[in-house]
């Protein structure tokens, strides 16, 4: 049963781990250290620096996010990260999306789903 | 890469040992073998790592970093793993694949500030604008006429922004929440789209040539926003509508029909209720006495009913005097009986409509009608002095109104008197000084008045509306918090319960224009030279000067119209006469008042007439239980007035017992509701008493408001056969009576006020006609002073005359001499069915109607003096006047001397 679960919640966190980058960046720009430290510390997401910075990557080849380096006068320059207007546009539409399977598997849980979405 | 990151990946790292570097290369080309294939950037990712790294040994504070220290951090941060690769898609064949599914999610282009000022700024606009200041309910009809209606049109807006907002990220997208607010706002908008759909046109013109007219096309706008917002939700959830919208475009249509079908339905009742079939009209009142909506009906008795969809009314317009009819057939009370309804729709400081444009239509009319706002009874006192043993009494109803509002204003109350009391003073405050009232024929004064008003300047008058009922009107009250007062005298016989008491009903309003607020109190003193009595204990006994008793205190407007208004006086069995000096008449003489029992002469038949509006099955208990006092040998039926006449006893039956308490059963049994025009059932009672005269009517009835064409039937009736049939009215609910009001001046007519509860009262009434039963009567007559005997008794004051030449007037008017009613009446000042009382403002004006204020020598005082008292005042003035010519020159010399 244990192996099954950690299983499950590697899929399911592998498809929400670009969309809570993305709504990290929802609201303002972050630097790279900063945001990576805030998704690590949320609870059950369960990932490291090793698996964010790729990731960062891959989103900002894909053109959703991008990043800017700014010198820093105490330490490595900082690298900034930034919505794109497609990652903008994105966001919403993933965040609809799981919303709505959320909800739908809450009501096939309660039994009340008697709506037909299509 | 290094380049242009523009970082030197050497720099920080001087103090870190081989190994430990060496480790860290290590790990990046594992790292770089990982990322091989997963669309990621290996050397941005190396380079993301390596400043990480460093910033993570700067936060520890490591002099040198050694290869422990570098294998525990990356311990720490892991290596990308399986996270970072590629989810592999398998293709789904088409026929397995779900049609939810047919449609991939794909981003959908943020919507614009556009939509955000069409959709959710210029509704949201719209409603609060329409809220204040009800330009649209004052203009086409009300789009908000309830809290419902308000919440609803909020709502369109207000799910248009958490659309918008969530579409552009900013809130989080709850797809089936957000889906059924998104077709709820598109019901409502639907709705309220095709509600404007007739102005739509003049708006886009109005756009187009002013560049205003925006407004009307908000649900429009709001209702475009709605489809494009859900079209972009669904879109983005890869769906072809949002879901939830054909249940919340249900939800809002449903909320919206529920919250105006009250409205409908009145509409459909006041449209019927217009019929020319009777059938129709019947069903429409029905419909709108269990269904209608109470305030819509009221302010259609303003003549504002568009209020709330004139634009829909088509054309079918309710009048105000039906509208005032079908508000008492539906509720059982006079539409001025309440608070008047909110005429406009605006608020706040928008209300300027309701203060500035509520015309008071009725303004020098001949009906008290519709309440006026800012209009109030600011103060209110009664002073009343008793003669008890000469059974009369003489009362001074002082009235202050206040008027609030921006326009001048009317008052108009019809006020009840004592029974068989005449108004014999009126007198008006002109700028602090009392003017005396000019008494002339009904026409003549009502014409003076109307004059005056149409020239805004101050008049007062009071005419006869009905037995015992008078009509007051007083214009102009200031506005803007001005005052009015008005003082009326009345003289009123004392009621005579026995030889050793007698009863006296004060005054009270039964219909008025102006509102009395809870708090107010008339302020009564009544004084007498033998006890007084009451049942109220806001009234306190106290002995007055030189032996007289006095009671004091205050009432309320319903305590002044109830029982609490009744007052007995103790008085000496032994004064069978009395006697007055009568110097109004046209020669010297005295009218002598006799006090003798007389036998009852029992009527032939007994009808009560029970109304059945709302409120009078209180009353029913105890008409059942006061019927046993029926005295056998008598014939009896009892008619229930509820639309048309209901005979509850079975036509007319002997009053035995078996009868009698089958009558009362039925009678227990009966229900009350809307309003009743009692005139059907008073015809049916009149042709009933009539076939065996003298007959009887008991009438026990609740306001009659609204005047009712048949009711000129009854009074032929009453007129041709006059003597036949003897009507006893017993109103059990104070309020207007406009039948009686048509039977003013009738022979056969009487009222009899409530001094107690129904059932004593009526028990008292039947027990008198048992057999051999006697009871007192009042005759006052005039002679000729040099008749022997002629001043036997009390002497009394000038009141006496006054009640002899009302009597007198009525028996004129009965022979058809008219002129000669009308002479006595002014005569003695008195306001009766054919002369009225005026107080005009300016000699001119008195000069052209032809009219002559009284001296204010000659108007009753309170106290009454005698004239004996009178003779000693003028002599005392004459002693003074002479004392003062005597004395000029002393007074002057005193004057230079100061």
């Amino acid at each position: 049963m244990d192996e099954f679960f950690e299983n499950w919640t590697v899929q399911v966190r592998k498809g929400l781990l670009e969309l809570c980058i993305l709504n990290a960046l929802a609201e303002k720009e972050r630097y790279g250290y900063e945001l990576v430290k805030a998704l690590v510390a949320i609870p059950g997401l369960g990932v490291t620096e090793g698996t964010l910075y790729p990731l960062l990557s891959r989103l900002r080849v894909q053109g959703l996010i991008r990043s800017r380096l700014e010198e820093s006068p105490d330490g490595p320059a900082r690298k900034y990260y930034s919505l794109t207007d497609a990652g903008r546009a994105a966001m919403p539409t993933m965040n609809a999306y799981l919303e709505l399977l959320y909800e739908g598997t809450q009501r096939l849980r309660t039994g009340s789903w008697h709506e037909k979405l299509d | 890469m290094k380049a242009l990151n523009g970082c030197e990946p050497e720099v920080g790292m001087k103090n870190w040992t081989s190994a430990a570097r060496q480790k860290l290369e290590d790990y990046f080309g594992r790292v770089r073998e990982d990322l091989r294939g997963s669309g990621a950037d290996a050397e941005e990712v190396t380079e993301d790592l390596r400043r990480h790294i460093q910033q993570e040994v700067e936060a520890l504070g490591l002099g040198i970093v050694t290869e422990g220290d570098v294998g525990r951090i990356l311990a720490r941060i892991g290596a990308p793993g399986e996270f970072v690769r590629e989810a592999e898609r398998v293709p789904m064949p088409k026929s397995e694949a779900p049609a939810s599914a047919k449609e991939i999610p794909k981003p959908v282009k943020p919507p614009g500030w556009w939509w955000l000022v069409l959709g959710v700024a210029l509704p949201l606009g719209t409603v609060i604008f329409e809220y204040l200041t009800g330009a649209c309910a004052a203009a086409l009809f009300d789009p908000l006429p309830n809290v419902v209606h308000v919440l609803l049109t909020l709502l369109v807006p207000a799910g248009n922004l958490w659309l918008w907002l969530a579409l552009r990220g900013v809130v989080r997208v709850r797809p089936l929440a957000m889906g059924g607010v998104a077709g709820l706002g598109i019901g409502v908008s639907t709705v309220y789209a095709l509600l404007f759909l007739p102005v739509s046109p003049l708006a886009v013109l109005g756009i187009v040539v002013y560049g205003l007219g925006l407004v009307p096309l908000a649900p429009y706008f709001a209702l475009a926003t709605g489809l494009v917002l859900q079209g972009k939700l669904a879109r983005s959830l890869g769906l072809p509508r949002s879901p939830n919208l054909w249940l919340g475009m249900l939800a809002g249509i449903t909320a919206f029909s529920l919250a105006s079908a009250p409205l409908w339905v009145t509409r459909t009742g006041i449209e019927m209720v217009n019929s020319e079939e009777e059938a129709t009209r019947e069903r429409g009142v029905r419909l709108l006495r269990n269904w209608g909506l109470e305030e819509e009906l009221l302010r259609a008795c303003y003549g504002r009913m568009g209020r709330s969809g004139e634009l829909y009314s088509w054309g079918k317009r309710l009048r105000p005097e039906l509208a005032r009819q079908v508000y008492y057939r539906a509720y059982g009370r006079a539409f001025n009986s309440v608070p008047p309804p909110k005429l406009y729709a605006g608020r706040a400081s928008w209300n300027v409509m309701e203060q500035e444009f509520t015309w008071d239509f009725d303004q020098g009319g001949d009906q008290v009608a519709g309440r006026v706002k800012g209009l109030g009874l600011a103060a209110s006192r009664q002073d009343v002095t008793v003669d008890p043993d000469a059974a009369l009494a003489y009362l001074e109803w002082t009235l202050e109104f206040r008027n609030d509002s921006p326009l001048q204003r009317e008052a108009r109350a019809q006020v009840l008197l004592p029974e068989g009391a005449v108004v014999s003073r009126l007198t008006l405050w002109i700028e602090g000084e009392e003017r005396e009232a000019a008494f002339g024929g009904r026409g003549q004064v009502k014409a003076a008045y109307k004059e005056v008003v149409s020239a805004r300047r101050d008049p007062v008058l009071v005419t006869t509306c009905g037995p015992d009922r008078v009509l007051v009107q007083c214009f102009p009250v200031p506005p803007n918090g001005g005052l009015m007062k008005a003082r009326l005298g009345i003289t009123a016989p004392l009621a005579l319960e026995s030889p050793a008491e007698a009863r006296l009903r004060l005054p009270c309003f039964l219909e008025r224009n102006f509102s009395v607020r809870d708090s107010l109190r008339h302020s009564l003193w009544i004084d007498s030279p033998s006890e007084l009595k009451t049942g109220s204990s806001q009234l306190s006994p106290e002995p007055g000067a030189e032996g007289r008793y006095t009671l004091r205190g205050a009432l309320s407007e319903t305590e002044l119209a109830g029982a609490a208004g009744v007052v007995r006086v103790e008085r000496d069995p032994g004064v069978e006469r009395a006697w007055a000096r009568d110097t109004r008449g046209e020669s010297e003489g005295m009218v002598r008042q006799i006090i003798r029992s007389r036998p009852v002469v029992a009527p032939g038949r007994v009808i009560l007439v029970i109304d059945g509006t709302r409120g009078m099955e209180a009353a029913y208990a105890g008409v059942a239980k006061a019927l046993a006092a029926l005295p056998a040998g008598l014939s009896f039926a009892c008619i229930l007035a509820a639309d048309g006449a209901v005979d509850v006893s079975g036509g007319v039956r002997p009053a035995d017992p078996k009868s009698v308490e089958e009558c009362a059963r039925q009678l227990r049994r009966a229900s009350a509701g809307g309003g009743h025009d009692n005139t059907a059932a008073l015809i049916r009672a009149w042709e009933l008493a009539a076939k065996e005269p003298p007959g009887l009517i008991l009438w026990l009835h609740g306001p009659q408001p609204e005047a009712f064409d048949d009711s000129w039937n009854l009074v032929h009736r009453f007129e041709r056969g006059a003597g036949k049939v003897r009507l006893v009215s017993m109103q059990v609910i104070p309020g207007p009576n406009r039948i009686l009001e048509r039977l003013d001046g009738l022979a056969d007519i009487r009222t009899q006020s409530l001094t107690g509860d129904i059932e004593s009262d009526l028990r008292a009434l039947l027990s008198r006609f048992a057999a051999g039963a006697r009871e007192l009567e009042i005759v006052r007559e005039r002679a000729d002073i040099r008749e022997p005997g002629v001043g036997d008794g009390k002497e009394t004051s000038l009141h006496l005359a006054r009640l002899w030449a009302a009597a007198e007037t009525v028996r004129l008017q009965q022979k058809r001499d008219l002129a000669g009613a009308m002479k006595l009446a002014t005569r003695y000042q008195l306001v009766t069915p054919v002369s009225g009382a005026v107080v005009l403002e300016t000699q001119q004006q008195y000069e052209r109607a032809g009219l002559e204020p009284v001296p204010a020598t000659s108007v009753p005082m309170i106290p009454e003096p005698s004239p004996a008292a009178l003779l000693l005042v003028g002599c005392g003035l004459f002693w003074l006047h002479r004392w003062v010519i005597r004395n000029r020159p002393r007074w002057g010399s005193l004057w230079r001397g100061l």
